[in-house]
């Protein structure tokens, strides 16, 4: 009897280590370096405490022609911000997973025109996340494919 | 007509007592290590440090209740190297902050960083939304994202010090 009891609860706690573990890693699948469809950057996406972030880890283009210095956030609403770097800029914010391979309540950042969207993350397979910002209701916005970057 | 006057006058005087004014306090945060493991490669890297807020110690030592405060933010950030190296290896940083429940905020930026020093006063942004809201979190986590010139097998190790300006009501 003492047995049969021990390897109960030997198989609960196995289905309770793993079954949170499979949830952890199907989260971290978006970790990773991402390239934007127009390939004109390329977004590392990490994990700090339970939320998943993204900054701008490499441009096609890291001069501005203008300047002939890396680009900075120019177009950034808050003046005290202009001087940021693009490279190295932080555009994904605060996504938390939530189920069916969709990340949400986050934000992205569109330096172009230094504008806050919410957004989504759908993963289309292992190498291919779909990203949709909007403003206010999901009708009303646009999606982009990213594709996973292998780092050598 | 003067009696009117008058009573115009004391009903602007109970007025003005009678409403709560603002004030201001600061709270300081030190000795934050801010660390990301190497070895690190040219370009952004993040090194980060998980915290308790400290804010509801603060109020009981104040004497602040929570309902009294009105809005905070990071009027000073300072991030130093503990041993005598200086901040050569980087070329910029940038500052944030965040918590598991509330969105990341960001502090400021330190754009170029200066040649041999081994202490910098970061460049706090203008507009600053929630720190407040950050604050009455639990634990809070310093972002620290740092552009470093060259490929590195050392590890990002800072100490950062934070002034909250905190204004709330007075009772």
């Amino acid at each position: 009897m003492n047995k049969i009891y021990q390897l109960f609860s030997i198989a609960f706690m196995a289905t309770l280590v793993f079954g949170f573990t499979t949830e952890d890693n199907k989260a971290d699948r978006l970790i990773g370096v991402w390239e934007p469809s127009n390939g004109k950057s390329r977004i590392k996406i990490e994990k700090i405490g339970t939320k998943y972030y993204g900054k701008i880890v490499w441009l096609k283009e890291p001069n501005d022609p203008s300047t002939k210095k890396p680009k900075v956030d120019k177009n950034n609403p808050d003046t005290s911000m202009r001087n940021v770097p693009l490279k190295g800029y932080r555009i994904l914010k605060d996504f938390v997973y939530k189920e069916k391979d969709e990340w949400s309540d986050g934000t992205i950042y569109d330096p172009e025109n230094g504008t806050v969207y919410s957004c989504v993350i759908n993963m289309k397979d292992n190498n291919v996340i779909n990203i949709r910002g909007y403003i206010g209701v999901k009708a009303l916005g646009r999606t982009d494919s990213w594709k996973k970057v292998t780092v050598k | 007509m003067k009696i009117k006057t008058l009573w115009v006058l004391v009903c602007s005087v109970m007025l003005l007592a009678c409403s709560s004014q603002s004030a201001e306090t600061e709270l300081t945060v030190e000795d934050l290590n801010v660390f990301a493991e190497g070895e690190l490669y040219e370009g952004s890297n993040t090194a980060q440090c998980e915290f308790k807020s400290p804010l509801e110690a603060f109020l009981k030592e104040k004497g602040i209740d929570v309902e009294q405060l009105e809005s905070a933010s990071v009027s000073a950030c300072q991030l130093s190297v503990a041993d005598s190296t200086n901040l050569n290896v980087y070329s910029s940083v940038s500052v944030q902050l965040t918590s598991e429940k509330e969105g990341m905020q960001n502090v400021g930026i330190m754009n170029p960083v200066p040649e041999n020093v081994n202490q910098i006063q970061i460049k706090t942004a203008e507009q600053q939304e929630n720190i407040l809201e950050l604050l009455k979190q639990d634990q809070l986590f310093v972002v620290a994202d740092a552009n470093i010139k060259q490929d590195t097998a050392m590890n990002i190790e800072l100490k950062c010090k934070m002034i909250f300006k905190i204004k709330y009501k007075t009772k």
